[in-house]
């Protein structure tokens, strides 16, 4: 396994008293493979991300788990050899590009520069070379490279966040939330853009998105998160036709054909709060199935074959 | 070069704008407030009317308003603004040009000053945190409570009377002659000294907020983040991507800003007895001295509205979104 | 629905009241502002001496048992000075301010609402207003009316209200664009009942913090201007005091009492508002660190 992460826990600190946006999430990624993380927003797949990068906010604390990465430890490390080592040359972030990812004062290609420059032992000119390889990678006219973030649209600006991820020639990538705030014809460029990539490059992947239709298109295993928690992972053919968590269920069926139109999951009522999960399993407010015992005690993570992960009291019974 | 003039013929065209009310204003308010000359001798029900005829001719009053204002912007133009009482029979315009340097140089150099010292103590603010962010902040939040001219008073307090450290007003030290332009220029400084140490510290306050904000601000943006997972140091966080951003506000409100400068300068002219149009506006009112007072703030607020519009220009060029629109 | 509303309202009270209390720099800063009104208010009761009285053989004593901050070149004591001086000095702060963001915030409020000429036009008068430097203007204004107290107010608030009414137009402008003005006004409702209802409450947050902002340019207005001869003769006030001391030159002699401890009012006073008002703007504006999920 090429990512290997145990009973993580990433709780944050706030006026009123902790955010348990993870707590206790487990998950391998093996070489070569992509692994999507899916959930509604504000489920804590973004922290998942930031957890492994270490990039979380200073109010943002890991307070248990582990991440091994190679056989490394990732949360061991001091920030001088993560930053050597890991950051950019083995794991590197592309996040949402058509929000304000790019500095606005900074060409493109000055900012693609510099995570080259960084890393690699590269004179200026060879390194702007490089930059002009990787836009034409990502389909961007290489000549754009002095134009500045705000005058290229919200695909391009994905693009050249991609190239920028790929610029050290990574082993692992992540992408958050890759295609949302795009169009439907820019999203479908772009799924097809990061299939190309993984193939070419031979990437690992892993991928948050709350689109399911992503997922289906770009991933080979998938992790379902909810409420801080995984509630339910494994191979992606298996977790379509047969998902075995209630709240899987919900979102596969709310996607009458996964390649057909696209909308946003609603799944009755509101997400928990996280300040104050429910007791016991986090979904059963929302669970048509709901037992007395689902409101009573947390379910347990049970390997339903192997690679085949469910936590769910009635997942085998219903 | 996709440089877009666009930007710079509006920011043109609004101090052009500007000035026109301004002209205008300068035109009414004297016709307009009960207590100005003008009113008071149309108004005033002793003087006889003969006299009153005669004060009118003498105000070109007895003409048409339309006329007046032509008259008005004639003057304007060529900068004739009349006799002063305090300097007679010295014209405005020469009294003016005799003042205005003086405040312009200090001027120039406390917004240079006070915002390079001010930036970089709200970026050190902003990047420390906790503590010492506490206590720069505490300080600062006070510091704008502090009148400019009682801060003079206090220096002078301690440096000029008590320790004789520097001179007690002036710009130079009166009769004085000078073996070269160099022993001028130090005694300038030396008299300059405590002014601009005033001053930048009275305009330095809401530099060092501004930045501190504006800094956390940028902080927490996107790209931040994105530069911290690529690699980029700490410090270099800070002195490359979220200074450049960050600064954008910084540059609008000093022009905003000035008039703040000004006001703070007015004061400080006055208690340090500088010669400036600070000095001028102050004399003018004490002595009741019309032509003066009114030329006065037409020719401050001219040259505010000019660095304004200089601003602006630098501003277009620092921020690229400005520029390729 | 009015008891949802009240739930709202008395849940939002609460974390105010929460956010405040761990503000420590707001805390202090109602604490000073309490204290002076105290001062203020209770003025006669607590001044040793009557502040107009004077008596040429008590004339510049420093700071002494009988006169702890000293007196003045005509003997008149400096402390009650001072405290009754806390009166005029805070009456003219607080009354600007009130009146100045009053007018702020209407015009803000009709800039932002109306939108089309009339926006630009306010915004134009707006803009002008806030480049011309205030205490030249001040100084005009003042030199061409009687010198009085009121006036005084008067003229401040004409000069300062360029500041809210900037802040609260942008306000109301990203307001005017959410969903639920733009339904209330789709079902046909009378714009005075949007501006009330969804605008205001919004609104009056900032107006608040900027009234208590405006308190402190007020006071520092006031004492510049008496500073410079300006002010109200007939009355004391913290500035007049100062210009007393320049004018007889308290400077020259080294009377150092007749300086300090007048601009330590001002500035004690002034830290006070300032203070509050950083806290409440603290607690009503977004927090600067977004928790990312």
């Amino acid at each position: 396994m090429l990512l290997d992460v145990k009973d993580l826990k990433v709780y944050y600190s706030t006026l009123r008293g902790y955010v348990k946006a993870v707590d206790g999430i487990s998950f391998g990624i093996d070489k070569g493979k992509s692994f999507g993380l899916v959930g509604e927003s504000g489920c804590g797949k973004t922290t998942v991300a930031l957890a492994i990068t270490r990039l979380l906010p200073p109010n943002g604390r890991i307070v248990g788990g582990e991440i091994q990465y190679n056989g490394m430890n990732l949360l061991s490390m001091k920030e001088d050899a993560l930053k050597k080592e890991i950051r950019w040359k083995k794991i590197s972030i592309v996040f949402q590009g058509s929000l304000n990812a790019l500095n606005p004062v900074f060409t493109v290609g000055d900012q693609i520069l510099e995570a080259i420059l960084l890393h690699e032992n590269l004179e200026k000119e060879e390194a702007k070379e490089r930059v002009r390889e990787l836009l034409s990678l990502v389909g961007i006219s290489p000549e754009r490279i002095n134009y500045y973030p705000h005058e290229l649209s919200g695909g391009q600006r994905q693009r050249i966040m991609i190239a920028m991820a790929l610029a050290c020639n990574p082993e692992f990538t992540i992408f958050d939330e890759p295609t949302t705030a795009l169009d439907v014809i820019t999203q479908a460029q772009i799924l097809e853009l990061i299939k190309d990539l993984r193939k070419k490059l031979n990437l690992t992947s892993m991928l948050i998105t709350h689109d399911l239709a992503v997922v289906a298109e770009l991933c080979s295993d998938v992790g379902v998160m909810y409420a801080g928690k995984l509630v339910e992972s494994g191979k992606i053919e298996y977790i379509y036709e047969d998902p075995l968590h209630p709240y899987t269920e919900f979102l596969i069926r709310t996607f009458p054909s996964i390649k057909g139109e696209k909308e946003f999951v609603e799944v009755p009522g509101s997400p928990p709060n996280l300040l104050n999960p429910p007791k016991g399993c986090r979904f059963h407010p929302r669970c048509p199935y709901a037992r007395e015992i689902c409101r009573e005690k947390e379910p347990e993570i049970i390997e339903v074959e192997k690679g085949r992960f469910v936590s769910c009291h009635i997942a085998l019974r219903r | 070069m996709r440089i877009s003039g666009k930007y710079f013929v509006r920011r043109a065209f609004r101090a052009f704008l500007i000035l026109i009310v301004l002209i205008i204003l300068n035109f009414v308010l004297p016709r307009a407030m009960p207590g100005s000359p003008i009113t008071r001798f149309t108004g005033d029900p002793r003087l006889t009317p003969s006299f009153r005829q005669k004060m009118l001719e003498i105000y070109g009053l007895n003409k048409p308003l339309w006329e007046q204002f032509k008259d008005y912007l004639f003057n304007l133009i060529h900068l004739e603004f009349g006799i002063s009482y305090t300097f007679y029979p010295e014209p405005v315009s020469s009294v003016i040009k005799r003042n205005l340097p003086w405040s312009l140089f200090l001027l120039f150099l406390t917004i240079a000053i006070s915002t390079s010292i001010g930036v970089l103590i709200g970026m050190y603010a902003a990047w420390k945190g906790g503590g010492k962010d506490l206590a720069i902040t505490t300080a600062a939040l006070a510091s704008r409570s502090l009148p400019a001219f009682w801060v003079g008073m206090i220096l002078i307090l301690v440096f000029s009377y008590h320790f004789d450290l520097f001179p007690l007003s002036g710009a130079i030290t009166p009769g004085k002659i000078y073996l070269s332009p160099f022993e001028k220029i130090k005694d300038i400084i030396w008299h300059y000294f405590l002014p601009l140490v005033t001053l930048v510290v009275f305009y330095m306050t809401s530099t060092i907020l501004l930045m501190r904000s504006s800094m956390l601000e940028t902080l927490g943006e996107p790209y931040i983040l994105t530069a911290k997972a690529k690699g980029v140091s700490g410090w270099k966080i800070i002195a490359k991507h979220a200074f450049r951003n960050a600064i954008l506000p910084i540059v609008t409100n000093t022009g905003i800003n000035l008039g703040f400068a000004v006001s703070g300068a007015v004061l400080t002219e006055t208690v340090f007895g500088l010669p400036g149009m600070g000095t001028l506006l102050y004399q003018a009112v004490m002595n009741r001295d019309y032509p003066l007072l009114q030329a006065g703030f037409f020719i401050t607020s001219l040259c505010v509205v000019i660095a304004l519009f200089i601003i602006d220009v630098i501003y277009g060029f620092i921020d690229p979104r400005i520029r390729y629109e | 629905m009015l008891f949802r509303k009240k739930g709202a309202a008395a849940r939002r009270f609460e974390r105010f009241i929460l956010e405040f209390k761990a503000n420590k720099k707001g805390i202090a800063g109602l604490i000073i502002i309490v204290s002076i009104a105290i001062v203020a208010i209770l003025a006669p009761y607590m001044a040793p001496y009557d502040p107009k009285k004077f008596d040429i053989k008590d004339a510049w004593l420093p700071p002494c048992s009988k006169h702890p901050f000293g007196t003045n070149d005509v003997g008149q004591d400096i402390f009650s000075r001072i405290i009754y001086g806390s009166r005029i000095s805070l009456m003219v702060g607080v009354l600007s301010a009130i009146s100045s963001t009053i007018i702020g915030t209407f015009i803000g409020i009709t800039a932002g609402y109306m939108g089309g000429i009339v926006d630009s036009v306010l915004s134009s008068i707006t803009d002008i207003i806030l480049i011309i430097p205030s205490l030249p203007l001040l100084i005009i204004l003042v030199a061409y009316t009687k010198p009085s107290v009121w006036n005084i107010i008067l003229v401040i608030a004409l000069v300062g209200w360029t500041g809210t009414a900037r802040v609260i137009r942008s306000q109301v402008l990203s307001l005017k664009e959410r969903e639920f003005v733009e339904a209330s006004r789709a079902l046909g409702a009378d714009p005075l009942y949007n501006i009330f209802n969804h605008i205001f409450p919004h609104v009056f947050p900032i107006a608040l913090i900027y009234i208590i902002m405006s308190v402190v340019g007020g006071i520092l207005s006031e004492a510049g201007l008496s500073f410079l001869g300006l002010g109200d003769p007939t009355v004391v006030s913290w500035g007049i005091i100062l210009y007393y001391a320049q004018a007889r030159g308290a400077l020259v002699r080294g009377a150092w009492w007749w300086i300090v401890f007048p601009g330590l009012a001002i500035m004690i006073t002034g830290t006070g508002f300032v203070l509050l008002g950083n806290a409440l703007d603290e607690i009503f504006n977004p927090r600067l660190k977004a928790v990312r999920m």
